[in-house]
């Protein structure tokens, strides 16, 4: 196998205190040897159905974006024919569409269903990705520092975000892609940006993401990286830092060949 | 193999700035302010419980009693116990809300130089009369009213028996229309807030649906 990649997501601690539900989804997919796909959502605190909507924007997204691939499927190791932008063209309409067919169907509005969405298309080569919110993407190259692929967007106030069922959602529509031979991405909502973002800089923490690489990168099999990623989020010492819901993804790159 | 100890980043604590606009007029003399000052105790207890909100909440508070007077400066619950206020003077709430807004882009220019992330910050204005200052109140509840419009903050409104409650209705952003102290229950008020604080300081929120507690407790429900 030539990626070693997994997702895990977790209820935050005060979520647990208060009863409210896990608002973060997230799934991963490997399409092939080369080619992954994930998606990471959450919920918005104040949206009543927010736990429901990320986990049908993810359920929505995933196979909307596996089709876009397929049916433009790059060569030489290129993901796809298309550029991001084409590539996530109508994404925004169709995660819309979907949630509000599920708001009218339960009588809700689509408010309800409030949700970021982070959205990955990997490959050696290349990495595709989309943001509506403050998820955030890490990525780094063969050589090179951890770079902030896609940065968490929050408007003035920490707290408040875009949701993909905003009305202007398609104005608050983040795309970001690299070319080049890519040995690692970390994905994440916004419960680990406080602990991996530096708030000054704007960059990544490299400290925080090179231990992640290295076991992503050594791990031998992509449970062993499920189980990681697991137990990290559920460990005391970042829950006395965060209190929030919990999603991360780790993507290490083996190169091929390997067992 | 195990993921190892990913180090994390020591960024500073987000700010969730709150600004008390209390009226010390003389009319507050007596129970009144002894209430208030309760409240403050009270409120200070309840968020120094919770570890996490005590780092982030920070509160300034403004007296108005014959001036507008910053009487606390932003800080932490950690840092500062609450003041004593004492009562005395006319009611200068035009001044008061100046200077609240004043202090609010202040503050956030700090937070800015600092890298340091903070939430929308609540202005808190308790009165149990009527502004004294000429016109100037005019003017500052329509700068006030704004400000809550625009997201620049968040504008809430208590009178206390012997508000005026016509004029405050007139200052009072018309996101919120004012909210009628039931007797003194200014504890029963101030562990709303803290929980109201809370809730906004440790969450994330759409910033144009606050979903606060109900304030039943101590709070006159009018038609």
């Amino acid at each position: 196998m030539s990626w070693m990649a997994a997702l895990d997501y977790r209820q935050g601690t005060a979520h647990r205190a208060a009863g409210i539900p896990c608002q973060d989804f997230g799934r991963l997919v490997q399409l092939d040897e080369d080619t992954i796909i994930a998606a990471l959502a959450d919920g918005a605190g104040s949206a009543r159905f927010s736990h429901y909507g990320a986990r049908a924007a993810v359920d929505c997204a995933l196979p909307w974006l596996k089709d876009r691939l397929s049916n433009n499927r790059g060569s030489r190791g290129r993901l796809t024919t298309l550029s991001v932008e084409a590539l996530f063209d109508g994404l925004v309409q169709t995660i819309q569409k979907e949630l509000n067919r599920i708001a009218h169907e339960n009588r809700h509005t689509p408010r309800d269903y409030a949700c970021t969405l982070t959205l990955i298309a990997l490959s050696p080569n290349e990495i595709h990705a989309a943001q509506i919110g403050d998820g955030l993407v890490v990525a780094r190259q063969r050589e090179g520092d951890y770079t902030l692929l896609i940065a968490p967007d929050h408007g003035e106030y920490v707290n408040e975000t875009s949701f993909i069922t905003d009305p202007d959602a398609q104005d608050h529509l983040h795309l970001s892609s690299l070319s080049a031979p890519i040995r690692f991405v970390g994905a994440a909502t916004d419960g680990l940006a406080g602990v991996s973002v530096d708030n000054r800089q704007n960059s990544p923490h490299a400290p925080f993401f090179a231990p992640m690489e290295t076991f992503a990168r050594q791990s031998t099999s992509a449970g062993d990286v499920h189980n990681g990623i697991r137990d990290f989020l559920a460990s005391q010492r970042l829950a006395e830092k965060s209190t929030d819901d919990l999603s991360l993804m780790l993507c290490g790159w083996q190169g091929y060949g390997s067992a | 193999m195990r993921l190892g100890l990913p180090e994390f980043v020591q960024n500073p604590e987000n700010r969730c700035p709150v600004i008390l606009l209390l009226d010390t007029s003389a009319s507050m003399r007596g129970e009144p302010m002894a209430e208030l000052n309760a409240g403050l105790r009270a409120f200070h207890h309840q968020i120094m419980t919770d570890d996490l909100a005590s780092l982030r909440i920070e509160l300034s508070i403004i007296a108005f009693g014959g001036e507008a007077r910053m009487v606390q400066d932003f800080v932490t619950m950690e840092e500062e116990g609450p003041p004593h206020l004492e009562a005395g003077g006319d009611t200068p709430m035009g001044a008061a809300m100046d200077l609240a807004l004043r202090m609010v882009d202040a503050r956030k220019a700090v937070y800015r130089a600092n890298g340091i992330h903070y939430y929308r910050p609540w202005i808190f204005l308790i009165t149990d009369g009527a502004p004294t200052d000429g016109t100037d109140w005019q003017h500052a509840a329509l700068d006030m009213q704004e400000a809550d419009l625009t997201g620049r903050a968040t504008f809430f409104t208590v009178g206390v028996q012997g508000a005026d409650m016509d004029i405050l209705r007139e200052i009072a952003s018309p996101n919120r229309p004012p909210l009628m102290l039931r007797g003194l229950k200014f504890r029963d008020l101030f562990q709303w807030l803290s929980a109201s604080v809370r809730r906004v300081s440790l969450s994330r929120i759409d910033g144009e649906r606050l979903m606060l507690p109900p304030v039943t407790g101590w709070a006159e429900i009018h038609p």
